[in-house]
């Protein structure tokens, strides 16, 4: 990693910041936009899916961005869409989005290349999901339209960056196990959160 | 060992042992469920000797085995260890707990200490055994009031850089001297583990 991309590693480590893990707060100070675009990144279950969508698209060389880019973005863009009809509830079940991250978390830990039309069906699911479980809370009065904007924005730069840097893995075993290491977390964590919500 | 591992091993160690301190600054001026699950989750691998030396042996015996083992124990402690706590959240009984983990420390201390080095599948299968008891008895010792996912990502976070911790540790076993630093430390996991099973501690 060059500092360049280490110092912007590291930036946008700060943004994880934990003052408010609400989804739907705004962080006053901030603009519409820009409540839009830390969204994804103060949601814990967003983060874990990006993370683990992100590792599973880049763990297995040859990085190929083309449709799964198309797939996410479209599936993102229609999932904030719908979110703004009413149809849907304004949160999805938590359950939900930690059983994907569970099927990704044991996907990367074992290093299982998936087909790639199973790949995307997964990937646009989970931006399906991402996208509904991103709407605006109603009681914001202006800048929807922003805030929805500024969550796809994040949704898609984030899956991108995260998968570009995933693929660099590859290269030394060492980061390879790390990967996998990650992956194990991440069922681990869904294991749990799945256990806390059966339990209720 | 070069001193490119070494600078590995020393940067892992230090990065374990450092994150242990780095939430109770960076989580310092929130307040609510959220980081209160974070950290208690964090502790709570923590909170007890008996969990902190098996964590830590799992590590150093993936290290001792070398290979694969390096980092398949890790992978799958941390996942049969949630599959336990899953039982334990859900109340399924599960006899013989605290004599399990007992034992999980004796007998990972052990194949430390004595390097012992059995095929892959039966370490991946001793360490899941003795990953459902650890799992389980956090699982039923869990706060009900604490979140659930920031629960959980401070636990398995937790968990993991003990592991991790083991395996930098355990890195040490390539220098002629760092063996016997490793098998004192399995000695002394044993010895621990066997106050637990006596209830000395």
């Amino acid at each position: 990693m060059t500092r360049r991309q280490a110092a912007w590693f590291w930036a946008c480590l700060l943004l994880l910041t934990p003052s408010t893990a609400h989804a739907h707060m705004m962080i006053k100070g901030m603009g519409p936009f820009v409540n839009g675009l830390l969204h994804p990144l103060v949601t814990i279950p967003h983060l874990l899916l990006l993370l683990g969508m992100g590792a599973l698209l880049g763990q297995h060389p040859p990085l190929r961005l083309k449709w799964p880019m198309l797939t996410f973005a479209a599936s993102s863009a229609l999932g904030l869409l719908l979110s703004t009809t009413g149809w849907f509830p304004p949160t999805m079940p938590q359950p939900l989005l930690l059983g994907f991250a569970l099927v990704f978390g044991v996907l990367i830990a074992s290093a299982y290349p998936i087909p790639t039309w199973l790949q995307l069906t997964l990937l646009g699911l989970t931006a399906l999901l991402l996208g509904l479980d991103s709407a605006v809370d109603k009681a914001i009065p202006t800048g929807h339209l922003q805030i929805l904007f500024g969550t796809w924005l994040c949704l898609n730069l984030a899956i991108y960056n995260i998968a570009f840097y995933s693929a660099f893995c590859d290269r030394k075993k060492w980061s390879q196990i790390g990967l996998r290491v990650l992956g194990s977390w991440l069922a681990a964590i869904a294991v749990l959160v799945l256990a806390f919500a059966l339990k209720k | 060992m070069n001193r490119k591992t070494r600078r590995i091993a020393l940067y892992f160690l230090i990065l374990s042992i450092s994150c242990w301190f780095f939430p109770a600054t960076a989580w310092a001026h929130t307040s609510g469920g959220i980081v209160g699950g974070f950290l208690s989750g964090f502790k709570h691998p923590i909170s007890g000797l008996d969990h902190v030396v098996a964590m830590v042996a799992v590590g150093l015996w993936g290290a001792v085995l070398e290979g694969s083992a390096m980092w398949l124990l890790p992978v799958i402690f941390p996942m049969v260890m949630a599959f336990g706590g899953a039982l334990g959240v859900m109340g399924v009984p599960l006899p013989g707990i605290e004599i399990g983990i007992a034992l999980s420390g004796i007998a990972l201390g052990c194949m430390v200490a004595f390097t012992i080095k059995p095929p892959l599948w039966v370490a991946g299968v001793l360490v899941g055994a003795f990953a459902i008891f650890h799992g389980y008895a956090h699982g039923t010792e869990l706060p009900s009031a604490a979140n659930a996912l920031t629960f959980s990502v401070g636990f398995v976070l937790s968990t993991g850089l003990l592991h991790l911790s083991g395996i930098a540790l355990g890195l040490l076993y390539r220098r002629s001297w760092g063996r016997y630093v490793v098998r004192v430390t399995g000695g002394v996991i044993v010895l621990i583990g066997c106050g637990f099973l006596f209830q000395i501690f």
